[in-house]
């Protein structure tokens, strides 16, 4: 018998009464506020989805929708419009459906694997949207460039100064399109990292125990 | 109905409750983090138990549930940092079993699994209770061979640092 199977016994006689917790408190404790790591993940999700929704709405306001007419691009307008609020529902559905499927009762490793599957809807939905905006911003330069009579709406729209050459303009809004875009992703990479160290890291444990 | 689900709930988790206490004493380090996990697992059970359907026993779910919670969904506070004295918060061993070497070794033996990881506490704690592989391997998510061949290499890790 090992130093360690001795100490069993010891483990087993330990003596919890100076720290019993009565079932007057045991009886509070069920009404109390969980601070579980599911329960931020959820509301962080929420506010995510919601901060994505807030940004179409606002972006989808009546000076830039007659630009677009302007422009010539409403039918475009209406297809990104429909299918961006479409991907929405899907990557709500499939968060809701994730959610759902966390359950204490299960063994850790499922545990795991399913929030981190949960975090991972919204992570994808966050990286179409940085991608979609990408797209949708580069298509729109496009059509902005594509004809000097276009160029020239734009730059009376924006109010563009006329010693502001038309390449030097266009540099810029490349260059604040990336930005944006990588500031974005930095951030939410941040974010992301810091909510899910310690799972990952122990899921990573768990996994690699698995596969030696 | 609520009422009485209640009752039965606090009646079970009040016989049943050392079990929370050995996983809340190997998962922090001060009275005040060792409350907070108690609370969340209490929380956590509760939640659970409506689906709770008696396939196992009430005390191996409980183990599942406190272990989920201490490794994955609580949220370690500031106060779980504020000390890490053990003498802070020692369990004595019971009067008629009092060993003052076993109680020793019992200290160095909470401050060495306060050393491991998240994941290798869980294996250690369910050894140290005597819980067969299978169900350790259950528990945990992994294969039977796997979970014993990682106990055994907690085991020669903490026999390291019990006997420098």
């Amino acid at each position: 018998m090992d130093e360690l199977d001795k100490l069993k016994g010891a483990w087993k006689t330990q003596d919890y009464t100076k720290h019993k917790v009565s079932t007057n408190d045991i009886y509070k404790m069920l009404h109390a506020k969980s601070t579980s790591y599911v329960k931020w993940i959820f509301y962080i999700s929420i506010i995510e989805f919601l901060f994505i929704i807030i940004l179409n709405f606002s972006i989808d306001n009546d000076k830039y929708l007659d630009f677009f007419i302007q422009m010539g691009m409403e039918s475009i307008l209406l297809i990104v419009t429909i299918f961006s609020y479409l991907i929405m529902i899907i990557f709500i559905y499939l968060f809701y459906k994730n959610y759902r499927k966390i359950n204490v009762d299960t063994d850790a490793k499922t545990l795991m694997k399913r929030i981190l599957n949960t975090r991972k809807t919204v992570k994808y939905y966050i990286y179409f949207n940085l991608g979609f905006m990408a797209v949708s911003s580069t298509m729109f330069l496009n059509k902005i460039f594509s004809s000097s009579e276009n160029t020239a709406a734009y730059r009376l729209e924006s109010k563009i100064p006329v010693e502001f050459t038309n390449s030097a303009l266009l540099i810029t809004l490349i260059i604040t399109m990336i930005v944006l875009i990588g500031v974005a992703l930095l951030i939410y990479r941040i974010i992301y990292g810091i909510l899910l160290r310690r799972l990952k890291k122990n899921y990573k444990e768990l996994e690699l125990l698995e596969e030696e | 109905m609520t009422q009485q689900l209640e009752k039965q709930f606090v009646g079970l988790l009040d016989e049943h409750q050392n079990i929370i206490h050995k996983v809340c004493r190997v998962y922090t380090n001060n009275s005040d983090a060792h409350k907070d996990l108690f609370q969340e697992v209490t929380i956590q059970l509760w939640k659970a138990y409506p689906k709770f359907r008696g396939d196992a026993k009430f005390s191996t779910w409980m183990y599942r549930v406190a272990l989920n919670t201490a490794i994955t969904l609580y949220r370690k506070s500031k106060r779980q940092v504020q000390t890490n004295d053990i003498s802070d918060f020692h369990y004595k061993l019971e009067s008629q079993e009092y060993d003052s070497e076993v109680d020793d070794q019992m200290k160095l033996l909470y401050k060495a699994i306060h050393l491991l990881s998240d994941v290798e506490k869980a294996l250690i704690l369910l050894y140290l209770e005597d819980k067969p592989y299978k169900e350790i391997a259950e528990m945990m998510g992994l294969s039977e061979v796997n979970a014993r061949v990682k106990v055994n290499r907690i085991k020669t890790k903490l026999k390291t640092i019990l006997n420098p």
